[in-house]
């Protein structure tokens, strides 16, 4: 199927802007709600994050620390991966 | 000769008359009867010299079945020895095969008893830790308050901080 020139470049824009805007939207999930003070602190940690839009997502089942996502990207520190993390350890020491 | 009685012609005529007696019966009467005995000495020791032979031939035969029959008994006692022996050695074979068909099947069963009882242990270990894990995770939900997980965020931070 061949598409028109013109509408093949307006869609590869379209999807370029979509993916510019999820790389620049940083999102922290955590298990409470975080206060600015606490976001800075961490976006601080993650200098590639510091011109990024921070969004802040209260998620309870990850019990406790935070995740941060950006576009494809996903940084796990909450309590349920590292309860995750742990028992793949025991799995494995089988 | 006269004066003693004996008369010379009488004496030379009794002379001639026995001479020819003598004469006549070697001639026809005793030649023919000694070989008459003689003939019948000869059979008689032909009759013992058969006899003594069919003696001789029945011993020996005696002796030569005796020694065929012993030569059988013997090769008869070499055959059921032979037979016994390999007997014994195909029972010994079998026996061997058999013990290392055993010991194959109980070598076996202990590699896959072992293989079982080490699923065992592990399905047993991973139910404990997936148990344990899940537990921790419902206490930590249940109990964690919004301070501890201030804390616990700080502690992180400090963590990445140290990096």
């Amino acid at each position: 199927m061949r598409l028109d020139p013109q509408v093949k470049e307006r869609l590869k824009k379209t999807f370029n802007d979509e993916l510019v805007a999820q790389k620049e939207l940083v999102k922290v999930i955590s298990a409470y709600h975080l206060s600015q003070e606490e976001l800075k602190k961490i976006i601080s940690q993650f200098p590639q994050y510091a011109t990024s839009t921070i969004e802040n997502k209260v998620d309870p089942l990850i019990i406790g620390g935070f995740i941060i996502q950006s576009g494809s990207q996903n940084i796990d520190l909450s309590l349920r991966n590292a309860l995750h993390l742990l028992k793949k350890q025991l799995y494995e020491s089988n | 000769m006269e004066n003693l009685g004996i008369d010379i012609k009488l004496l030379i005529a009794q002379l001639i008359n026995f001479g020819l007696f003598f004469f006549i019966f070697k001639k026809f009467v005793a030649g023919p009867f000694v070989s008459v005995m003689q003939q019948e000495k000869k059979k008689d020791a032909d009759r013992k010299q058969i006899l003594e032979d069919v003696a001789k031939q029945k011993e020996t035969l005696a002796l030569q079945e005796k020694t065929a029959k012993d030569e059988i008994h013997k090769k008869t006692e070499e055959s059921l020895k032979a037979v016994r022996h390999a007997a014994e050695m195909e029972k010994v074979l079998l026996l061997k095969k058999a013990q290392e068909e055993s010991g194959e099947i109980v070598k076996r069963a202990s590699k896959q008893i072992e293989e079982e009882r080490h699923q065992m242990e592990k399905q047993y270990k991973e139910n404990v830790a997936k148990v344990s894990v899940l537990a921790v995770e419902h206490a930590l939900k249940d109990f964690l308050t919004e301070d501890m997980q201030k804390q616990v965020n700080t502690k992180l931070l400090s963590n990445l901080e140290n990096k």
